[in-house]
């Protein structure tokens, strides 16, 4: 078969501009698919990768976000005391922690957006390994002191290391920026518990997380809070609440954009027919010919449809190059679920590239069937009429 | 009439246009015997290409039977008749239809990718045809590289690659000058006496029908 | 002449022009919904009537007010009327389908929103009912409910389970506002929080403020901050006009990503139109090469192509637009029930015909260069060889 190969190669290179022109296309259309599916994943991936597998987030029961939660004082301290919180040393690993939403200007366009505040302790790094100061230092206790995610540092105004952020009235120096890995905690701020309850006139804190001995240990953990009426609280491993969180959102990009990229590959695939049906109606002689050998109907048939599904390779793989440049730009918008803003990235995984590669293969091969039965049906004598080729 | 390798027995044949019909073979009856070499004279629009189409089996005979080494090629499948077409038949064209995109080696070899030979089984047949039409040293031209009457040989070299009994030309000197018309004559000449191929040709020119074993006129669909 | 020479040329390849004049049509037709979709993200803070302020917590819309700044917002003066929301959150059912719940003050707040229209016997018995709820004709219908039903939710930043009766479903004058929220009554929910969670009850998300007179917009805003400022909790005043275009901007990146689609698309539209040029172009070599011979020059063959080429844009692009009007039916509607918290109305811009025929054009002209070039590049002898 290598020379069928050849010969649909040296075809298409034969008629190079418009097959140039389809393949241009086609990669376009797969570069748009593959950059919704990356931009979905992106937010996926951000928002699942700021949960731990072995965290456990406290909220207030029926609460469905940190920020409309609230936890009491008392009600860390009792679970605080929880006899198979996993340790570090001496210290039990749970950090109860106040969330609150603020607004700040973003650089360039001045814009306001919402920022996920984070008023925790040392402890909120210690459950949370991935999350690393990489500039400055720690906020001192007490101290209106902060630290800001990179996306932060690097989107807002007054966000970088240094500088003084305005909140809750009071003024707040920047001592550190951070980063996780590209998760979602990148475009929070986090500071002092205390000094934000402050702040905000606030008395309790929002959300607690711990980390369990054992993961499996959950359901006990459960039991025990079901048991003790004072704790009104709901119990949900940080991965499952961040996944949560990207529902929306993913939902929003992908629906949106599939449709979008579904309609509009259909143009694709008719512009791939009117290249095929010109190849078909230039080749007639040569059809003629190879039947005239006697190469059967399925035989000329496999052959167009053949060359077609390499056209949409082609195209798909030249979209996917592209599509992966992608993965060096990142966005920011608001998340619904949680109002604030995030910044993520483009993420291609092998799925992703092998969806983008099916996609324009079968797009090419639609636009490339009607002409390859044309192919087919053609009739020898009358093809051997023709002249030229 | 039992030796007979073309066995063709009252055809007729119309064409249609617009619901009127063309009747262009008529009751034409012609026994070619293994091994001759038959050219088919006849001014144009006689019906030459007509039977030579029915023969081959890109067309099917309205009337009348058409047997080819017994085998009544109007009965066959489409399929079938594609799979027979491949193994007996050598087909010539006025152009050459050569596929310009591929060499010459490569357009011999076209034939052969329907059979299950081994790319090396296919190299040594592809050689020793295109060896056979003096063309040994050429292989890897494109056919745009190569003269009319080069191109032509490449063309009967892919006729015979399957070395099939029967090869039918349609007029394969009409686009030639007649140094180059000369040489295809003479290959073909060849191929019937040394190889013993069955061979049809139409042809308008006279001096090449010369060197056919059997003349047949053709005229308004009869033989004469 | 040279004109009917050009509709003949078109009429000569029918499966060609067929073909690429739907590959356009379904590509401008794709434009289109993708404009309306970013047009439709910012029509909600156009349609909002110009007379309304908001105010809310300083920090951010996730802190809330005390309900008592009622009585000294309403004393500043150019406020002619007040009333107050907050959002119920919480969830229906598995939380898949969601929609707005907000929890206002029924009697000022449907007096403040005219736009929410509800028939006197509902309203009625919708203010009598601490217990009830009215809920948009479009959620209405995609959630099959009808007056009388009661609606079953899982409060979240009012936690327990709750019943609210349906006992209104409004509709809306203004294609702007949604017809997909659902309205409770505050008292009824803050009463739990009174017994409950004392620190957090008394609080309102947002103020509604309808000015005497529109223009002093600027004034009253400032007049109503400065009442708080260094108070425990500042406000924020603004116009619902900028409340709204601000939360639309929040989301700016995927719009604009929607809008840089949009326009990739067209590329592929050009792409098409110029590929079946370049092979209507390379089929009439031997033509175009008798014509030069007659004593064409380049510009008499630029205008058959490049005619050409723009009428099979042109056409696909009104067909296109032809077809967004039905298809932007199914899709609003599509978008409304699927993502209402996005979308609330899924208009075309009136602008849009004459934006595709522009485009269309600039695409047909655009696409007939490369085809252009190919004609010309080639010499007589080469085009009348062509044939041989
Ligand atoms: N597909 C067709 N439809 C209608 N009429 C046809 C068709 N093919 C051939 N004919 C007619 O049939 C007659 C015989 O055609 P044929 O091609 O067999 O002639 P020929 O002898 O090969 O002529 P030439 O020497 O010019 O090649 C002609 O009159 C021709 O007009
Ligand atoms: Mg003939």
């Amino acid at each position: 078969m290598s020379i069928f190969f050849s010969y649909n190669l040296r075809h298409l290179f034969a008629r190079r501009i418009t097959n140039l022109l389809t393949i241009t296309g086609i990669s376009m259309v797969v570069f748009i698919f593959v950059g919704v599916l990356m931009l979905a994943q992106g937010v996926k991936y951000t928002l699942v990768n700021t949960g731990s597998m072995d965290n456990v987030l406290v909220l207030r029961k029926g609460a469905i976000s940190e920020i409309g939660s609230g936890l009491y004082r008392e009600q860390a301290a009792i679970l605080e005391t929880y006899p198979d919180i996993a340790r570090l040393g001496e210290d039990p690993l749970f950090s109860p922690e106040v969330v609150v939403l603020i607004t700040l200007e973003k650089k360039g366009t001045g814009a306001a957006a919402n920022v996920t505040l984070r008023g925790g302790s040392a402890e909120s790094f210690r459950v949370r390994p991935q999350v690393r100061i990489v500039s400055g230092r720690m906020w001192r206790p007490g101290s209106n002191e902060v630290v800001t995610g990179k996306q932060v540092a690097q989107r807002f105004k007054n966000g970088a290391l240094g500088q003084t952020l305005r909140f809750g009235r009071q003024n707040w120096t920047v001592v550190g920026t951070f980063e996780s890995g590209g998760s979602g905690f990148e475009s929070e701020t986090w500071g002092d518990a205390d000094r934000f309850m402050d702040a905000f006139g606030r008395t309790y804190y929002s959300s607690a997380i711990l980390r369990l001995r054992d993961p499996s240990l959950l359901p006990t953990l459960q039991t025990y809070i079901d048991e003790d009426p004072r704790l009104q609280v709901s119990v949900t491993p940080e991965t499952a609440y961040y996944e949560s969180r990207s529902g929306g959102l993913v939902n929003f990009i992908r629906t949106l954009g599939l449709m979008l990229t579904g309609l509009f590959s259909a143009g694709a695939s008719l512009g791939a027919m009117i290249t095929m049906y010109g190849a078909v109606a230039n080749r007639t002689t040569e059809i003629g010919t190879l039947r005239a050998m006697g190469f059967t109907r399925s035989k000329i048939f496999s052959l167009f449809v053949f060359e077609s599904a390499l056209v949409g390779f082609i195209g798909s793989v030249l979209g996917i190059a592209l599509a992966s440049l992608l993965q060096f730009t990142s966005l920011s918008t608001i998340n619904f679920a949680t109002m604030s803003e995030l910044a993520y990235g483009f993420v291609l995984t092998h799925s992703i590239a092998i969806w983008g590669v099916l996609f324009g293969v079968i797009m090419a091969t639609l636009g490339g069937l009607l002409p390859a039965i044309r192919a087919m049906r053609t009739n020898i004598p009358h093809a051997l009429k023709f002249r030229g080729a | 009439m039992a030796t007979s390798i073309i066995d063709i027995q009252k055809v007729s044949h119309s064409y249609f246009r617009d619901d009127i019909e063309i009747p262009v073979l008529k009751q034409l009856t012609l026994n070619i015997e293994p091994a001759s070499f038959v050219a088919l004279l006849g001014p144009s629009g006689s019906g030459k290409t007509t039977i030579l189409n029915l023969m081959a089996g890109f067309d099917r005979p309205m009337h009348g039977r058409i047997s080819i080494n017994q085998i009544n090629v109007s009965q066959l499948s489409e399929r079938q008749l594609a799979r027979w077409r491949a193994k007996a038949i050598g087909f010539i064209f006025q152009f050459y239809n050569l596929i310009p995109v591929l060499t010459a080696a490569e357009n011999v070899e076209l034939p052969l990718l329907l059979t299950s030979l081994s790319r090396a089984q296919r190299a040594k047949h592809v050689a020793t045809a295109l060896r056979l039409v003096g063309l040994g040293d050429r292989m890897t031209h494109y056919p745009r590289q190569l003269s009319g009457g080069q191109e032509q040989r490449v063309a009967i070299a892919r006729a015979i690659v399957m070395d099939p009994a029967i090869l039918l030309a349609d007029e394969p000197t009409g686009n030639l000058d007649s140094e180059a018309a000369e040489e295809i004559m003479i290959l073909l000449q060849r191929l019937n006496a040394e190889q013993g191929k069955t061979i049809v040709l139409v042809t308008h020119d006279l001096e090449a029908a010369q060197r056919a074993t059997t003349i047949c006129k053709l005229q308004k669909g009869r033989l004469v | 002449m040279l004109l009917r020479y050009v509709i003949r040329n078109l009429a000569r390849h029918p499966l060609r022009a067929t073909l690429t004049i739907l590959a356009m049509s379904i590509i401008i037709l794709a434009f289109g919904l993708l404009r309306t979709t970013v047009a439709s993200w910012y029509a909600d803070s156009l349609g909002t009537p110009p007379d309304r302020l908001r105010t809310r917590h300083a920090v951010s819309i996730s802190f809330q007010l005390p309900v008592i700044y009622q009585q000294r917002i309403a004393s500043v003066p150019g406020v002619a009327g007040i009333s107050y929301a907050n959002w119920f959150g919480g969830r229906w059912k598995d939380g898949k389908a969601f929609f707005p719940r907000y929890a206002v003050e029924p009697v000022s707040y449907l007096e403040l929103h005219p736009e929410i229209q509800l028939s006197p016997s509902q309203r009625e018995a919708f203010l009598r009912d601490r217990r009830a709820c009215i809920v948009g004709r479009k959620l209405a219908d995609k959630l099959g409910w009808d007056v009388g039903d009661i609606v079953r939710l899982q409060g979240s930043l009012y936690p327990g389970d709750w019943e609210f009766t349906i006992r209104g479903i409004y509709s809306t004058t203004s294609p702007t506002t949604d017809e997909g929220s659902l309205y409770l009554h505050w008292v009824a929910i803050d009463e739990q929080r009174r017994i409950e969670d004392r620190d957090r009850a008394g609080t309102v998300g947002w103020f509604v403020i309808r000015m005497a007179n529109p223009e002093q917009a600027a004034q009253i805003s400032e007049a109503i901050d400065r009442t708080f400022t260094n108070s425990m909790a500042e406000t924020r005043t603004e116009t619902e006009q900028a409340f709204r275009a601000n939360m639309a901007t929040m989301s700016g990146a995927v719009i604009r990503a929607i809008e840089i689609m949009s326009f990739l698309i067209l590329g592929i539209s050009l792409l098409i139109v110029a590929n079946a040029m370049a092979m209507t172009v390379r089929e009439r070599h031997h033509e175009y090469g008798i014509l030069k011979t007659l004593g064409f020059r380049a510009s008499h063959l630029g205008f058959l192509i490049f005619g050409e080429s723009v009428c099979l844009a042109l056409f696909g692009g009104i067909l296109g637009v032809v077809l967004t009007y039905p298809a932007s039916k199914g899709f609003g509607m599509f978008l409304t029930s699927n993502f209402g918290g996005f979308f609330a109305t899924f208009e075309l811009p009136v602008q849009l015909p004459v934006l595709v025929i522009l485009i269309s054009v600039g695409i047909g002209l655009l696409g007939a260069v490369i085809p252009f070039f190919l004609c010309l590049r080639s010499r007589i002898r080469d085009e009348l060889r062509h044939v041989g």
